[in-house]
């Protein structure tokens, strides 16, 4: 092997695969391509924007689904070892993106991949396994129906191997719910955006993966010193007792105490914030009750996942988490206090591959249309639609999977099924571009309205959630904002300044999202920023270009327009990053945040400056240009979504 | 504490949660690349179930392996009292493989040599960054204090069931 077709950071290769055709073909990484868009969603943003047609069916076969990692996936660089997988969104029909922990992401890396785009569809059911260097076809028919641990179990039994790590849908995904997930290895998620489905259409059950290759690194020295400064970083001193205190001790079970006391805690399809029975649900029930062990990431030292059981009863259930949004999702925010039940449902959804948000927040929807008489027990099969009805919520997330009954409505989400209702039912869907909320308010916080508002793939918050006011850490807000800002940054109720900290906290993402680390550490707590992984990207990868904050904030700034291009040039302007009525005009009844609401508009409008685009939420020539992505710019400019200035 | 001549590296396996970074951090070490197949000890992993196990050699005071060698190319490090292999002396007839009752010897995957942990020449890398205790290198007598403590503590918090009284 010369000297060229070394890769450091990098595994070097991409597959492609035509599972219309049954065939697999393996191409070299392009550097100029790798410096531009640095993994992970950076790579995804430029495939989806060069491949998917504008318009498509959001399902079309020929619509790529990208399974991703980035440079540091399979190093040491804690909290890392995730993938990424993207795609066109069934439940959006805008960008579709879902992150997932666990330890599939190092095995990709080491079968020799940063990448597989995975377009077609496959004349019977197949699943992929990638492996020395090569991604083969293997038939599923017997794997159809199967939930997720027997189509894992299965894969890992016939190929042989118990390491073998494995993504896969449920019947969920089979029959296109348009909120599916893809579970991998057992109990994580590639939760949101319906990537299930999108996995489901191409007759796709499952991704294996399986490497014994390694990762090289371009300067050893350089790379494990600032691998060694992070491992201290977020194990041991202020930061590390943090850490241990709460998503140590807890998991994200811990946010249920955390988020309640700010008082945004999601609670009756988001009417409140304030959950009266918090604590039946919340992190010491859990951990005292429930808990059976502690199950890492690979390569992460700060080791949130804990798995749980309820041993007997009706709700008797093994199973991994449950994790914050799942509490909130199938607890608070449909009032249902069980959390016996919420640990069963938690199960079911990673059985039959759903997204436990979208889930939870879908039957929540119903429960409030029901209690407005938009919907009858009798038009959802019989079932008692009475808020907190634990067994109803089962009962649905069965019929939801299955898209029986109620069910085939619910499957499509909570603006279909609201639209479907007519009768003003939108008024119960809480959700932007047609996803349903996560765990958040911002009547409580504003800047949550507007990572709500412009999140590529709706109301979430993982794309820019800033957590500096929400959990408090003025000194870091200090040192990034400088004094004159950190005050409005902090402050919960101000629209001051937070298009300038949400612009800010997208760009991290991005480059979180596409080196690929865990939220933890860089979301919560915000140890990581530009400067951190700056430093260990050249070391790692050899790019110097990586090594210059000015041009690696470009890069993320790049990938974050061209996310946005896509959604564009799909139809997104200004009036779809909107907020729910909920939010804007309901103050919130109680707690801390009581009598507020979100005052979108003027974060909205700094935001879009900030980013150097138009009022209505178009991109500048100018700006696409500066980023080098001029192409971009042609091809908008045509469809008229471009402003020449 | 009256420091006896070398250390030892012992597994906790309660706390091995399988993050596996003494996997990355030994390959490193060893083979300058992150690659878990080429480390020099072993998670044994059921994720489904919650088990994680690490696997280590234990540089036995009589080692079978290098009882087995035919080949003299097993000896003990005096620094570190490591059982290590001299490369240049190994036959590869995988004798030792065999005869280690522990599986604390490996093939590797890229080069096929034999190969076994050696310890990092005392730095035991994987002990250095197991952020759960369940690797350890230690004193002996560091580490049968910090068992008896443990031990200790387990019988205190069972002491309500022995005594007859009330759990605080």
């Amino acid at each position: 092997m010369s000297k060229d077709d070394v890769y450091y950071g990098y595994a070097g290769r991409i597959a492609e695969v035509d599972l219309t055709e049954s065939k697999v073909k393996i191409k070299p990484l392009d550097r100029e391509f790798a410096k531009n868009y640095l993994g992970g969603t950076g790579f995804a943003s430029r495939i989806l924007w060069d491949r998917v047609k504008p318009g498509s069916e959001p399902l079309d076969p020929q619509n790529p689904l990208i399974f991703g990692v980035g440079p540091v996936t399979g190093a040491f660089f804690s909290p890392s070892g995730r993938f990424m997988v993207a795609f066109k969104s069934p439940l959006t029909g805008v960008w579709g993106e879902a992150h997932c922990g666990g330890h599939w992401g190092p095995q990709l890396k080491y079968a020799g991949f940063d990448m597989l785009v995975i377009q077609g569809k496959a004349p019977k059911p197949v699943y992929l396994m990638a492996h020395d260097k090569t991604v083969t076809i293997h038939d599923a028919t017997h794997l159809w129906t199967r939930d997720t641990t027997q189509t894992t179990d299965q894969i890992k039994k016939e190929l042989g191997d118990n390491d073998i790590e494995v993504a896969s849908i449920g019947i969920a995904g089979e029959n296109l719910v348009r909120y599916a997930a893809i579970i991998g290895s057992y109990y994580r998620a590639a939760g949101r955006a319906g990537g299930g489905a999108v996995m489901g259409s191409k007759n796709l059950k499952a991704v294996a993966a399986r490497g014994l290759g390694g990762v090289l690194v371009a300067k050893h020295g350089k790379f494990m010193a600032a691998a060694r400064k992070a491992f201290e970083q977020t194990t041991t001193g202020k930061w590390g007792e943090m850490n241990e205190e709460s998503l140590g001790m807890y998991g994200t079970t811990n946010l249920v105490t955390a988020i309640g006391e700010i008082g945004r805690l999601p609670t009756k399809n988001h009417t409140t914030g304030v959950f009266a029975e918090a604590d039946a649900i919340g992190p010491e029930t859990i951990r005292q009750k429930y808990r059976t062990s502690r199950e890492a990431c690979f390569g992460c030292a700060l080791q949130c996942k804990y798995t749980s059981q309820v041993k007997s009863g009706p709700y008797k259930v093994k199973t991994g988490g449950p994790e914050y949004e799942t509490l909130m999702a199938l607890g608070s925010n449909c009032l249902n206090s069980n959390v016996e039940s919420i640990l069963y449902a938690n199960q079911l959804c990673n059985l039959y591959g759903l997204d436990t948000i979208s889930t939870g927040c879908t039957i929540a929807f119903l429960m409030e249309a029901a209690e407005h008489d938009l919907v009858t027990s009798k038009d959802a099969d019989g079932l008692d639609l009475s808020w907190g009805n634990d067994e109803t919520i089962i009962a649905l997330i069965e019929k939801i999977a299955h898209r029986e009954g109620i069910g085939n409505l619910l499957a499509e989400g909570s603006m279909r099924a609201a639209q479907r209702i007519g009768k003003g039912a939108e008024r119960y869907a809480i959700h932007v571009k047609g996803m349903e909320a996560s765990g958040q308010d911002p009547r409580p916080q504003q800047s949550v309205g507007l990572t709500y508002a412009t999140n590529v793939r709706g109301a979430d918050h993982l794309r820019s959630l800033s957590c500096y006011e929400e959990l408090g850490f003025p000194d870091v807000a200090i040192e990034r904002f400088g004094e004159e800002h950190a005050s409005e940054v902090m402050d919960l109720s101000s629209t001051t300044f937070k298009g300038h900290l949400i612009k800010d906290q997208e760009d991290l993402y991005v480059l979180v999202d596409s080196v690929i680390l865990c939220k933890y550490g860089s979301m919560w707590p915000p140890i990581y920023y530009f400067d951190i992984v700056a430093q260990m990207l050249t070391p790692l990868t050899g790019f110097e270009e990586f090594g210059d904050i000015k041009e690696l904030r470009k890069i993320t700034e790049r990938i974050s327009n061209l996310r946005r291009c896509f959604n564009v040039r799909e139809g997104i302007t200004r009036e779809n990053e909107q907020l729910h009525p909920r939010f804007t005009e309901e103050p919130m009844p109680e707690g801390p945040g009581k009598g507020q609401v979100c005052d979108l508009e003027p974060m909205l409008d700094e935001y879009y400056e900030v980013r150097n685009w138009t009022k209505d939420g178009l991109p500048k020539r100018s700006e696409l240009v500066r980023l080098g992505l001029s192409d971009v710019a042609d091809e908008l400019a045509k469809i008229g979504k471009l402003v020449e200035e | 504490m009256i420091k006896s001549a070398h250390k030892v590296l012992v597994v906790d396996p309660e706390n091995c949660t399988g993050c596996g970074i003494c996997t990355l951090v030994c390959s490193f070490h060893h083979n300058q690349e992150y690659n878990p197949s080429r480390a020099l000890l072993t998670i044994i992993r059921n994720e489904k179930n919650g088990i994680n196990i690490p696997v280590i050699c234990q540089h036995c005071d009589t080692p079978l392996c290098m009882e087995s060698c035919p080949a003299d190319a097993i000896y003990r490090d005096a620094k570190t009292n490591a059982v290590c292999i001299n490369q240049d002396n190994c036959i590869g007839c995988h004798q030792c493989l065999i005869a280690c009752p522990f599986g604390g010897i490996h093939i590797d995957v890229a080069d096929g040599r034999t190969v076994k942990c050696d310890l990092c020449e005392g730095y035991a890398m994987c002990a250095q960054f197991c952020p759960r205790g369940a690797l350890l290198y230690l004193e002996p007598n560091e580490l049968t204090d910090r068992l008896r403590k443990k031990g200790v503590k387990k019988a205190a918090d069972y002491l309500h069931i022995i005594t007859g009284g009330a759990k605080k």
